[in-house]
């Protein structure tokens, strides 16, 4: 497998031929599009695990024990969470040790020959957060991707949707045909955040901040739709 | 209306029920419609209904001496509980709206003042067959058929901003609603469903939809909806619906120039669903077929709400015989409008942020 960069990123999201063409839709920004992968934002939605009078999460049925389907021990997963919707501009606390899943506000679609992993963004990762355990996005992949958050810090996080939370790096199988040289041609519009560290760096969080203004002005915008 | 009945509009002033998608669609409608902001307020209703409520409490403030509070003014948008993912059913809520823009910007009477005096004839004589028929006398008469006209108008301005507001995909809906809820029989509130459908086919072929139509539309769904908007009307014994239904024709002109004036440059035209070239319908069409999330054009802009509703509704009907009985099978299928819901909050999310 070979990793994508950007001038290939580009050409695979541009691709006439649906079995070469990556999706990444909306795709806000352009500089989403990084030297090596896609900035991905993070979605509206969270799914909340909360606290119930089962012993825990199982395979095995509570209500129904051994002989229950598989329709009834998913019906009581389903119950375990609680979905709620956090409108642009507003924010989703995520507290020390919990969990929650959420979306990708990209719906992403992976063509036969391509892979994918989903990886947290350093920024984020400083502060603890962990965003996908999960990172692995297989050929022919369609449909945003799920985020299992987990607040390794000690102090709580106020997530922002819209925010640049995850990023997708891309591979290609095989079989695709990819511009070799293509990096030393590449200039991106992005200036790294962590550009040569020596050691350990703190959360740098100005990008997120100015990106959060613009976020709560297009909450602000949608408001007045 | 008991006051336990406003409890769940007051709930769901917080938290939008319905997905943002949905919510964001109806808010550019409101705006379209009543040419003005309004605080949109999505509540279910625990009866298979679609109705809309604008300045709600306004009557009893104004009794109690009051005057509204300044601001946007709430609409509140009420649709069935059992149906919040069932985008294609919703568009009837672009009729709902249709009576608020009524209410506020007076469209009937904008009509009616405008009636020929081959009009007031046509009136006059449904008025005579009324006091006869009804057995009133004719001072009685005369303004109980003015309000049925009235009503009738009412409802066929509400189809037509409907219809100039959303293209075929509300001609696709209201022929989902017709055989449950219509019928060929009039009432003193609305004119037979053989008469909106033939008024709503009036209206795309004035505003330039022929050609979708023929071309796209399945060819048994569209036949069947011509055959029913050919269907008589069953007026039985109350010969002055007929004479009101020929009122009507006679006042359609004005009709349909209203409406057009209303919407302006909100009527959904039928080039920003297929330009010369067959955009942005043709890369719609082709997103949809391989399951992609239809929000962003190869260039990065964002489609048309209306372009993408309209496109699905195609594209779902392209995958069954195309009977009429496949209109259920569509409004049926939730996950389908689920995902088209998500592009129409995506689109919306796209062009707003490009406004910041």
């Amino acid at each position: 497998m070979t990793l994508l960069g950007g001038t290939n990123l580009r050409h695979a999201l541009a691709d006439d031929d649906w079995t070469r063409r990556l999706v990444v839709t909306p795709l806000l920004d352009d500089n989403q599009i990084t030297e090596a992968s896609i900035d991905l934002r993070l979605g509206n939605d969270f799914l909340v695990l909360r606290r119930s009078l089962r012993g825990g999460v199982s395979l095995e049925s509570d209500a129904a024990g051994p002989a229950a389907t598989a329709e009834q021990v998913q019906a009581e997963i389903d119950a375990l969470y609680e979905r709620m919707s956090v409108p642009f501009g507003s924010g989703f606390w995520l507290h020390p040790q919990q969990f929650a899943l959420a979306a990708t506000l990209e719906f992403i679609r992976l063509p036969p020959t391509l892979g994918a992993y989903v990886l947290s963004r350093s920024t984020w990762g400083r502060l603890g957060l962990l965003v996908a355990t999960a990172v692995t996005v297989q050929p022919g992949f369609s449909g945003a991707l799920t985020l299992e958050l987990v607040n390794e810090s000690d102090s709580p996080v106020k997530l922002y949707p819209g925010l640049k939370i995850a990023q997708l790096t891309v591979h290609a199988l095989a079989t695709y045909e990819f511009n070799v040289g293509e990096a030393a041609s590449h200039s991106s519009p992005n200036e790294p955040t962590y550009k040569w560290p020596t050691g350990p760096q703190p959360a740098r969080v100005t990008k997120e901040h100015i990106e959060l203004t613009r976020i709560r002005k297009l909450g602000n915008a949608l408001m007045q739709i | 209306m008991e006051f336990h009945s406003f409890t769940p509009w007051i709930e769901s002033a917080g938290q939008p029920v319905l997905g943002l998608g949905l919510v964001y669609f109806i808010q550019t409608m409101v705006r379209a419609l009543l040419k003005h902001a309004a605080d949109v307020v999505t509540t279910a209703s625990d009866d298979y209904m679609y109705e809309t409520n604008y300045r709600p409490f306004a009557g009893p403030l104004q009794r109690l001496g009051g005057t509204y509070p300044p601001g946007n003014a709430p609409i509140i948008v009420q649709y069935p509980r059992h149906e919040p993912d069932s985008l294609f059913l919703h568009l009837i809520i672009a009729h709902e709206l249709g009576h608020s823009a009524i209410f506020e910007v007076k469209l009937t009477n904008n009509v009616y003042s405008k009636a020929s005096a081959g009009v007031r004839a046509l009136l006059n004589k449904a008025g005579i067959e009324y006091s006869k028929i009804e057995n009133v006398p004719p001072p009685v008469a005369a303004p109980q058929v003015s309000a049925i006209f009235r009503n009738w108008i009412d409802e066929l301005i509400c189809d037509g901003v409907a219809v100039g507001l959303l293209g075929p995909s509300f001609l696709l809906t209201a022929a989902t609603f017709d055989p449950p809820f219509g019928g060929p029989r009039p009432s003193a509130t609305h004119p037979p469903s053989s008469l909106r459908t033939k008024s709503l086919l009036a209206r795309l072929d004035t505003w330039g939809w022929q050609a979708t139509l023929d071309e796209e539309f399945p060819t048994p769904i569209r036949e069947w909806i011509l055959a029913r908007s050919n269907v008589p009307q069953e007026a039985g014994a109350k010969t002055y619906f007929l004479t009101l239904e020929e009122a009507i024709d006679a006042i359609t002109p004005s009709i349909e120039a209203e409406i057009a004036s209303h919407l302006g440059s909100d009527r959904f035209r039928p080039e920003l669903y297929a330009n010369e070239n067959g955009q942005p319908a043709q890369e719609l069409r082709e997103l949809l077929s391989q399951n992609v999330l239809p929000v962003q054009q190869r260039d990065g802009q964002p489609f048309d709400s209306r372009a993408i509703i309209l496109a699905g509704w195609l594209h779902a009907l392209s995958r069954t015989t195309g009977d009429p009985a496949a209109l259920v099978e569509v409004v049926a299928g939730r996950d389908f409008q689920r995902f088209l819901a998500k592009a129409l909050e995506m689109s919306t999310v796209v062009r707003s942020w490009r406004t910041i």
